[in-house]
């Protein structure tokens, strides 16, 4: 494994007039948990967005461990941006075994094993449709970890959450890291900064700094 | 292996979502019900003349220009949102990657064409229900209209269903079930990806836009047709009328494309398109329709 997860050497991201990451070098240390924090609009979905190569750079570029980000290819990266999304139809575990069912890496025991992390009954024959929005959440981190990657990025994966289960995410996360994972989240809760992250970046105006 | 197995699969999720999708049902809907007023007149006429009509109705469903101006707006309808990307579509890509997502949307359109293809010709069957009998000819019913199409007015019935004598004369009900079929299917399948690529090529509704230019240009031809220099030349731009067969050039008189050109120009403008999508989209950003 590299010694960084993540090395981002200035990037730089215009829409039209605005720019959205301005000229951002940063190097994530595989093996720690990371936090951004920062405004609504600050950049750091587009920065999650870069990472994942769902968006271009205009310029710049970014290796994820150790190899260039190609937008066409896959990756093994696990990841929450924006509000997850899945087909409303089906239950959580069917939502999740049509995914693991790309990579095929997993077995359906690891899949139930991932649901009951996140605090989800695997057996709930519920469809999604008509999850509350903390179960839809949860269901999403289900999403990312139940591959187990070595790369986590979480975009407030605490939102929709209610108290317990933003007790229950932390701790889920802290244990993903002492199992080998790298974890880039964002938030805006100062606490989850706080208790989780061993390195926080602020982002503002698409300008990144190291704050701890 | 893998990567034709996540392009199906990207496909068929688009499939899942039907249930789900409240356009899938209005579409539904609406395409019962026009086919339902559309062979009104052809029910009436049975019950009327008490000779049962046979079920070869679809290959003379879209022969005037309106009834092609009313398909294109369903299949328009079925595809306005490609490449169908919602929020649930980063937890495909970061696994499939770019490439297999949008060569799946492609897959996707032109099965859901061939699904939808079927499903008009079933419904065209149906809702002439009980007065259809099976037979493998014409019948009496359809060979009557293409003979003189204003016997609807001898029982005081508007029949909307016109049928074509040169379909009726040149093939069997078989024959012309099956090249309508195909039509029906490739030009479906030619809005769909003509949408999915001006879609993605603007980021907007770009391709909408150009699929309504298409169905403008259709809605003229028959009129512009004669009207242009050195003949009929502008029917050959008009790929939205080849789904019908009277809208061929099945005797070489010049008055519309020949079918081999018509085919192999669709053929032509999907593949190209369906390139020019999949390099696009791979260096594009991801836009994220908010959709359940």
């Amino acid at each position: 494994m590299a010694e960084y997860a993540v090395e981002v050497s200035d990037a730089l991201k215009r829409f039209k007039e605005t720019v959205a990451l301005d000229h951002v070098t940063v190097r994530f240390e595989a093996g720690k948990i990371h936090g951004i924090v920062g405004r609504n609009g600050s950049g750091k979905t587009v920065f999650f967005k870069c990472i994942c190569g769902f968006m271009q750079l205009t310029s710049g570029s970014i290796m994820v461990d150790g190899r260039p980000v190609k937008p066409g290819t896959a990756q093994e990266i696990g990841i929450i941006i924006e509000e997850p999304g899945f087909i409303g139809s089906l239950s959580g575990y069917k939502n999740l075994k049509l995914l693991a069912s790309i990579r095929r890496k997993i077995s359906n025991r690891e899949i139930r094993e991932a649901l009951e992390r996140v605090g989800l009954d695997p057996n709930l024959k519920k469809q999604v449709s008509k999850y509350s929005m903390g179960m839809r959440h949860r269901l999403g981190i289900a999403q990312a970890i139940m591959e187990k990657p070595k790369l986590l990025i979480l975009d407030e994966p605490m939102n929709g959450l209610d108290k317990q289960g933003v007790v229950e995410i932390r701790q889920l996360l802290k244990e993903l890291n002492r199992e080998g994972a790298t974890i880039i989240l964002s938030s805006h809760y100062a606490e989850d900064i706080d208790v989780l992250c061993d390195t926080v970046y602020e982002m503002e105006a698409g300008v990144l700094t190291r704050i701890a | 292996m893998n990567n034709l197995k996540a392009i199906l699969l990207c496909a068929l999720v688009n499939f899942r979502k039907w249930r789900v999708n409240p356009r899938i049902y209005t579409l539904a809907a609406a395409t019962a019900g026009f086919l339902s007023w559309h062979s009104a007149g052809l029910s009436q006429l049975s019950a009327a003349t008490g000779i049962a009509v046979t079920p070869w109705v679809f290959p003379n469903l879209l022969t005037t220009t309106a009834m092609i101006a009313v398909f294109a707006c369903f299949i328009m309808l079925f595809f306005c949102d490609a490449p169908f990307a919602d929020r649930h579509t980063p937890f495909l890509i970061i696994r499939t990657g770019r490439r297999n997502w949008v060569i799946g949307q492609l897959v996707y359109i032109v099965l859901a064409a061939f699904t939808y293809t079927v499903f008009f010709l079933i419904i065209s069957v149906a809702v002439l229900i009980p007065n259809v009998k099976w037979d493998t000819d014409w019948g009496k019913i359809l060979k009557t209209i293409s003979a003189n199409p204003g016997i609807g007015n001898n029982y005081g019935i508007n029949l909307t269903v016109f049928v074509h004598p040169l379909i009726v004369g040149m093939f069997s009900p078989i024959e012309a079930t099956i090249i309508s079929f195909g039509l029906f299917w490739l030009t479906s399948a030619f809005i769909g990806i003509l949408i999915l690529c001006g879609n993605i090529i603007t980021g907007r509704a770009g391709g909408l836009v150009m699929a309504g230019v298409f169905l403008c240009i259709s809605f003229f031809t028959e009129y512009l047709g004669p009207l242009t220099l050195n003949g009929y030349w502008i029917r050959c731009l008009s790929p939205i009328n080849w789904c019908a067969m009277c809208c061929l050039d099945w005797t070489g008189r010049g008055e519309w494309a020949p079918p081999s050109y018509a085919v192999f120009s669709l053929l032509v403008s999907i593949f190209l398109m369906s390139i020019v999508s999949i390099m696009v989209f791979c260096k594009k950003d991801i836009n994220v329709q908010k959709r359940r």
